[in-house]
């Protein structure tokens, strides 16, 4: 009997959980600096249709040019109008698809592995958060896993279908994240050791490839790159660009940022166990089921109703892509998506293994039940990080993220705006360094003055209705501004705060709407 | 040269005279009172951090260790091991019975969090009691302000009867309970001692409505210094 309709209503059913689950509360969680820095940029090209890469920052474009669809289905034509939806319901969108896109291994992983892997995609804390949050991320992992998995349909097919849809999926992995090449690497290098493995069978098998296939799978992907780079041929410089930026990625990724942690197994010991008070933060689970799948490709005999050659792929393509980003000093938790998804289409096949090496229907009822209980505390812990301690300093994926006392700031803006006669067009003076700037350029999106400056000596201050100040100006600032302003301070990022000062008018009238 | 020693003796008389009667007042006001004991836990962090402030935060004390404080003799502590009972009932970490069980370590299994926004947690001292002094631990693991900082008491468990607000620092009325005077502060593994003048109730309650790091409220153990009421 063929069961695929089943399995598929199956994964249906855990995908429309999983979009559940990542719809809720969107808009609670505080803009995080980075995602309010993308969502600017969207923002300029929802607004002005401009957009041109930057080399330095910011990452590929496939991020902005995908939100403007959401953008204009949803009645948002300018930046001023849109939400935090707008912007975060694309990565929800497809970090959903990721689970969308797992049939197309259903005939080399097994159905149950794939289902298995659907459900551990859905209740990751990890893949649940940052598909929840407006970066590059998401999509990466969503092309990447559309690259193997039609590069998967290719080998099994020889249709030229999957070897374009492969070679755009390549693209469009190039177009978003300088970090892909990590995933090319890691991708060649397994096929290379596969090819090393089954050496005995490589001549005929190089003899199945049809080279066509494979030339227009690699012009498209050239394709896909350069249209989105060259802003759609309007913007050369971003092609050449996309290429030189790896001197730039280069040096970063070698020790010149912030985010440095040398250690290899910070990401695993992140994914393997944080405590954080008595916070416990662990995708254990995910990962003693990876190191099961990996020991199943490692035998000789494939396990039932899995094909050994795609199990042995993304074995070593997994081990690759770990060791590579491990290797890199630059860290950020968000980082680990990319490897954390390999893992858990390993993790799939894991637990079906472990199944069938069970033979004892007690034993495999015990295994069914430890399993469904730790999937719920996944779903547990994926429900803590991204409702109560969303922007938490003890939530290991909320880095360095904007507190929920910064939502007060904004609400205290909004508040002077309420009683200041110019409304929207009320002057709002920022005197603060970029990093303590961010994301306010996101919370006063409908504000019409809103100046910028980094230093208090450039700033050319008069008695405006609200300044908000980095606390590196504070005391110069309150003297230039004298007693006629009222200081509040809020929490910015952990242990670091801004100052807002309200000229005293404007506080006292407010004060007499609060009594 | 005779005039300027008169000079110099007056003055130092004058000193000395100011002295005396500055130590005499001192003693005066203590008069009838003793030091109070207070038991302080580990310290987690040391200094004032120098980028916090919030709008009426008291300014940064030379020596940050807390001055003796005088109560009235007779006065204990009321609150240990009394019910607590709060706004949200069931706290995602920790127990109510934590904030009263003497427990004031700044580290993971001493506090009690309850979820974002205003909030409190109320002790019932089991009899009407004459209050001088309440120590307040919310979080002290590392260096925060906690907003809104409101104490009241009661002669009754729904603080309908009787109500007297003995702290508040709820400079804006953020939190409905009416415009406070009182300073904010940084936690620090000392508590926060606030003197209060005798406020007769049984019931107390403690608001808080987030901090400077996160929305969500934290109380580590309260302690309330007095003696029952005749």
């Amino acid at each position: 009997m063929n069961r695929s309709p089943v399995y598929i209503a199956l994964l249906l059913l855990v995908a429309a959980g999983a979009l559940f689950f990542r719809l809720t509360e969107l808009d609670s969680r505080p803009m995080h600096n980075d995602e309010a820095n993308q969502a600017y940029r969207a923002g300029i090209l929802l607004d002005e249709g401009l957009y041109e890469y930057d080399p330095v920052e910011h990452h590929g474009p496939t991020l902005y040019y995908f939100t403007l669809p959401i953008a204009w289905l949803s009645g948002k034509f300018t930046f001023a109008q849109t939400t935090e939806w707008t912007y975060r319901l694309l990565p929800v969108l497809f970090g959903v698809g990721i689970i969308l896109l797992l049939p197309l291994l259903a005939d080399g992983l097994g159905w149950p592995a794939t289902i298995a892997a659907g459900v551990l995609t859905a209740v990751s804390p990890a893949m649940v958060y940052y598909s929840r949050f407006y970066i590059q991320e998401t999509l990466l992992v969503f092309f990447t896993f559309a690259a193997v998995a039609s590069g998967w349909r290719y080998w099994r097919t020889r249709k030229i279908g999957p070897a374009l849809a492969c070679g755009i999926a390549l693209g469009l992995m190039h177009a978003t994240k300088e970090t892909c090449v990590i995933a090319y690497a890691a991708m060649g290098g397994a096929i290379l050791c596969l090819a090393f493995i089954h050496r005995s069978s490589l001549r005929g098998n190089l003899q199945m490839l049809n080279w066509r296939h494979v030339a227009a799978g690699v012009g498209i992907a050239a394709g896909v790159s350069v249209v989105l780079f060259s802003s759609f041929f309007t913007h050369w410089r971003g092609v050449l660009d996309s290429v030189l930026t790896y001197t730039v990625y280069l040096d970063r990724g070698t020790g010149n940022s912030e985010h440095i942690y040398p250690s290899f197994l910070h990401y695993l010991k992140m994914l393997a166990y944080t405590r954080e008070g008595p916070l416990v933060w662990s995708e254990g689970l995910i990962l003693a089921l990876a190191a099961v799948g990996l020991v199943a490709a490692c035998m000789r005999k494939a396990p039932a109703a899995m094909h050994q050659g795609l199990l042995r792929l993304l074995a070593i393509y997994t081990v690759l892509l770990t060791c590579a980003y491990s290797v890199i000093s630059y860290k950020t938790p968000w980082c680990a998506l990319s490897f954390l998804h390999a893992m858990i289409l390993l993790a799939g096949v894991g637990s079906v293994v472990l199944f069938q090496w069970l033979r004892v229907p007690l034993a495999r009822i015990v295994l069914c039940i430890v399993l469904a209980a730790a999937t719920w505390n996944l779903f547990g812990q994926a429900r803590r990080a991204n409702f109560r301690y969303r922007a938490d300093v003890r939530n290991p994926y909320a880095y360095v993220h904007t507190t929920t006392d910064y939502l007060k700031l904004v609400q205290r803006i909004h508040d002077i705006r309420a009683i200041h006669p110019d409304g929207y067009d009320m002057l709002i003076q920022v005197i603060a360094p970029a990093d303590e700037a961010w994301p306010l350029p996101w919370y006063t999106r409908e504000y019409t003055a809103v100046g910028y400056w980094p230093e208090l000596r450039t700033a050319d201050i008069g008695q405006p209705p609200v300044v908000v100040a980095s606390l590196d100006f504070d005391e110069q600032l309150a003297e230039r501004l004298g007693e006629g302003y009222l200081a509040e301070y809020y929490g910015l990022r952990p242990s670091l705060q801004v100052a807002v000062y309200i000229r005293r008018d404007l506080w006292d009238e407010f004060m007499k709407t609060r009594i | 040269m005779k005039a300027k020693r008169l000079l110099t003796l007056s003055l130092t008389a004058f000193v000395v005279t100011l002295v005396m009667v500055a130590t005499a007042t001192a003693a005066d006001d203590n008069a009838g009172k003793e030091e109070l004991k207070i038991e302080l836990p580990k310290p987690m962090f040391i200094g004032t951090p120098k980028k916090l402030k919030t709008p009426n935060l008291e300014p940064a004390k030379k020596d940050p260790k807390r001055p003796p404080f005088f109560a009235p003799k007779g006065t204990v502590l009321l609150s240990r091991g009394k019910p607590v009972t709060g706004s949200d009932p069931e706290p995602v970490i920790g127990e109510m019975d934590q904030i009263t069980d003497g427990d004031k370590e700044g580290v993971e299994g001493s506090y009690v969090e309850f979820g974002p926004g205003r909030q409190y947690v109320q002790i019932d001292l089991q009899q009407k009691a004459k209050i001088n002094a309440i120590v307040l631990w919310h979080y002290h693991c590392n260096a925060r302000v906690y907003h809104d900082v409101v104490i009241q008491t009661a002669g009754d468990p729904d603080f309908i009867l009787d109500v007297k607000t003995v702290y508040n620092n709820d400079h804006d009325n953020s939190s409905g309970l009416g415009v406070g005077k009182d300073k904010e502060y940084i936690e620090d593994f000392q508590g926060r001692l606030m003197p209060v003048d005798g406020v007769e109730g049984r019931y107390l309650r403690f608001y808080s409505n987030g901090s400077t790091a996160d929305e969500l409220n934290h109380y580590t153990e309260i302690e309330v210094f007095g003696a029952a009421a005749k």
